[in-house]
């Protein structure tokens, strides 16, 4: 059975989920008086959050090895930094699809799925990434793409509207939850498949074209999967319509399907492969994400860029996948580094976008810091995943290198664009209370400053983050330096 | 058990996906195929080795899977959208007319030329002959036959995406399915194993659950979107706030807009039927 707390960091957030559920249904029941509902909306709030918390604590204190339902579950330290900070953005998750409910005043249905959805998400995906056996690993993620699919897709009222702006939205969001799960199917069945080739190869040592052949499908799925560049068709659709779900996609299942890649390739000998053959994908798929995010120039003065985070987290995805699939310890910690800094970064541009009217000048701070974490400048979260990672695109080829930093000066040059359209837009300043109880009125102001703080603290935890992880990172996959 | 049977009808489920257009027909094909899958997996099951439990576990998933898509689109195409609530009267009247148009004219993809037909057929030959390519070619260590099977299912899925996936939910839908199908052959030709239980469950909850997310995508497309045959044109048109304006209804050539109330009740006291030339392409909102 080995540590049951390892089996508990799995279940937990599910039966929090389902506690959070039955306090909806009790606010949805006529007979309980209105004075209840508040104290149950506290206590189905406070159900996930501590059901998201507690996973995370579990996961700190739990030994490394259990046993369920006959499978065999490993926690290694770069599953344990991920799901941690996984659970940070799928918390931050349930905050901004909360703060609509706030602002509204009134029940809205998707609060509640949303809240239930980020409780089974970290239950799949603590699944995914402790679970020592690649298919279920693979197909517990296709789980979490399904659950953000469904989300999506899943409308309070399903009827005709006339108004051809509420229609418009409404087909963006059906259009970004069929992208998402047709690229989550696709990708799940190409990760399948290559698994399946390189475990063959086992059995027929005498041709490596077969497992070259594997490596190919492998690193094509994780693309897909992950949604690299040109797969990430449903970013924007999904950024612009559901900004809570968006989160939960973007800032810890995606993060996740970069950790999985390496867990899938970390048994493969790297000596026996051309890994340089396979990391040009996460290049390409980069520059890509530059070129597709000057298209914000066309539009230039939206006051949410969600075309320009989409790409950004695009961007940020094909430099993690290039060191993924460089065969790297550098690239591989860099990769997982990124995917940490993900899970911060992501939750503050949404929750930035969500506090424009409520507070311009504190959006503006959170935006270009979560802009420029996922650029990579220094001091702040993403820079030393970037440094590690242009380490190991120097050692695999200077030309990767340029093409990487190319695709991240379009992404920057973009925001600037952006940034400079903007400026000159005159925002209505709206009533509000001034100080410190503006900043407890709304849980998201508070949210949006705490992630500001953490972009420097992650960037000073780095250093250590990074040598916890060299440690697991000398697998035989990683045959570079 | 010799694989040919399975073959046979894996081929003829994947032209049935490829190159037919009714949603039941495309349905039925997609039937076929993951029979032919449950032979193919009967057959390549080593002598000794049950495959009982793992065909029962396929059988159930058919069996789910094709009840929530076919009771959907049978419940879907029963609707008339003229009489859903909240709708604007004007919009009402105005639908009426393009399901008359729409019952009179028959479905979309009945009045497709000899030409597009002539092209379906062309590319299910060569999904055929690729994947007899394919199989010599990248047999990846597992038997001649089941590669056949595994590359058909695979091929057949991913062209009907490509086709078709971006006009047509139900097409999208079985495209979808036949490619995780695919997988599915995919584990039990290669695997070094026998897949677990935990492996196999999760394969046919995720199947299951794909089907009840596009059934009730459909739904969406049928009842927000308006389309009459479950299309995805006047979706992805939506998305980009491209909305059809409904003046593209043409009556008798000459009469534009929606028709008033008393336009209406004139009509009706018409001996002489209007002859109605609207496309329903055209008007229909949802493409």
């Amino acid at each position: 059975m080995g540590d049951t707390r390892l089996v508990w960091a799995i279940f937990l957030p599910m039966l929090a989920g389902l506690l959070s559920m039955l306090c909806w249904l009790l606010i949805w029941e006529r007979s309980v008086p209105r004075k209840a509902r508040p104290w149950l909306e506290l206590g189905a709030l406070s159900a996930v959050c501590g059901g998201l918390l507690a996973e995370g604590l579990l996961l700190i204190l739990a030994g490394d090895r259990a046993t369920v339902l006959n499978l065999h579950l490993e926690l290694v330290p770069v599953s344990r930094a991920l799901l941690l900070a996984a659970n940070i953005a799928l918390l931050c998750a349930v905050f901004i699809s909360w703060e609509e409910l706030l602002h509204t005043g009134a029940l809205l249905v998707p609060v509640p799925w949303v809240a239930w959805g980020a409780c089974l998400a970290s239950t799949l995906l603590a699944a995914t990434l402790l679970v020592n056996e690649a298919l279920v690993q693979v197909l517990c993620l296709f789980g979490v793409g399904l659950l953000v699919s469904a989300l999506t897709l899943l409308q309070p009222r399903p009827e005709y509207l006339e108004d051809h702006d509420a229609r418009t939205v409404l087909a963006l969001r059906v259009a970004g939850g069929l992208k998402h799960l047709v690229l989550s199917a696709i990708g799940t069945g190409l990760l399948i498949v290559g698994t399946l080739i390189v475990a063959r190869y086992a059995f027929s040592l005498e041709n490596p074209a077969l497992l070259q052949t594997g490596l190919a499908v492998l690193a094509v799925g994780l693309s897909v999967r992950a949604g690299l560049m040109p797969f990430s068709a449903s970013f924007t659709d999904m950024l612009r319509t559901v900004p809570g779900v968006s989160v939960a996609a973007f800032g810890a299942v995606v993060p996740a399907a970069i950790v999985l890649g390496l867990l899938l390739l970390s048994p493969i000998e790297g000596g026996n492969t051309r890994a340089s053959s396979l990391a040009w994908l996460g290049a390409i798929g980069a520059l890509l994400a530059g070129l597709r995010a000057l298209q914000q120039i066309r539009n230039p003065k939206s006051e949410v860029p969600n075309h320009l985070i989409a790409m950004s987290v695009a961007l940020s995805l094909g430099w993690a996948l290039f060191g993924v699939l460089s065969g790297s310890r550098s690239g591989a910690v860099g990769a997982c580094l990124l995917a940490i800094n993900m899970a911060m970064s992501v939750p503050l541009l949404v929750a930035s976008g969500a506090i424009r009217d409520a507070s311009p000048r504190l959006a503006a701070v959170g935006t270009a810091v979560g802009a420029l974490s996922l650029l990579g400048l220094p001091l702040l979260g993403g820079a030393t995943g970037t440094l590690l990672l242009s380490q190991a695109a120097v050692n695999l080829n200077g030309m990767w290198l340029a093409v990487l930093l190319l695709g991240s000066l379009l992404t920057a040059g973009a925001w600037l664009g952006w940034a400079a359209s903007t400026r000159d837009v005159e925002l209505e300043t709206p009533p509000r209370v001034e100080g410190v109880r503006a900043l407890l009125s709304s849980p998201l102001l508070l949210l949006v400053c705490v992630l500001i703080a953490a972009q420097p603290v992650l960037f000073l935890a780095s250093g250590r983050i990074a040598d916890a992880l060299s440690t697991w990172a000398t697998v035989p996959w990683t045959v570079g330096p | 058990m010799p694989v040919f049977l399975p073959l046979l009808l894996i081929a003829l489920g994947s032209l049935m996906l490829l190159v037919l257009r009714d949603g039941r027909a495309v349905l039925l094909g997609l039937a076929a195929q993951w029979l032919g899958l449950m032979g193919t997996v009967i057959a390549i099951t080593p002598p000794g080795g049950s495959s009982l439990g793992v065909v029962s576990v396929e059988g159930v998933t058919l069996l789910v899977c094709l009840l929530v898509l076919f009771i959907t689109l049978r419940s879907l195409r029963s609707v008339r959208l003229s009489t859903l609530p909240g709708l604007s009267d004007e919009r009402r009247r105005f639908l009426r007319r393009v399901e008359a148009a729409e019952s009179d004219t028959g479905p979309r993809w009945s009045r497709e030329g000899l030409v597009d037909q002539a092209w379906l057929w062309g590319v299910g030959l060569v999904v055929g002959v690729a994947g007899f390519g394919l199989a010599r070619l990248y047999n990846l260590g597992a038997r001649e036959d089941g590669i056949l099977a595994f590359y058909w299912i695979a091929l057949s899925g991913m062209v009907t995406l490509v086709v078709h996936g971006t006009r047509d939910g139900v097409k999208l839908a079985a495209g979808l399915m036949s490619l995780l199908n695919a997988a599915v052959l995919a584990l039990h030709l290669l695997g070094p194993t026998l897949p677990g239980p935990v492996t196999l469950g999760l394969l046919s909850v995720s199947r299951i659950a794909v089907c009840v997310v596009l059934a009730y995508t459909w739904m969406l497309l049928k009842v927000t979107f308006m389309s009459l045959d479950l299309g995805l044109t006047g979706l992805f048109d939506g998305r980009d706030g491209r909305w059809p304006t409904e003046t593209a209804i043409v009556v008798s050539g000459q009469r534009l807009e929606m028709v008033s109330e008393e336009d209406e009740e004139a009509e009706e006291e018409l001996e002489e039927p209007v002859v109605i030339t609207l496309d329903p392409k055209e008007v229909a909102p949802g493409g």
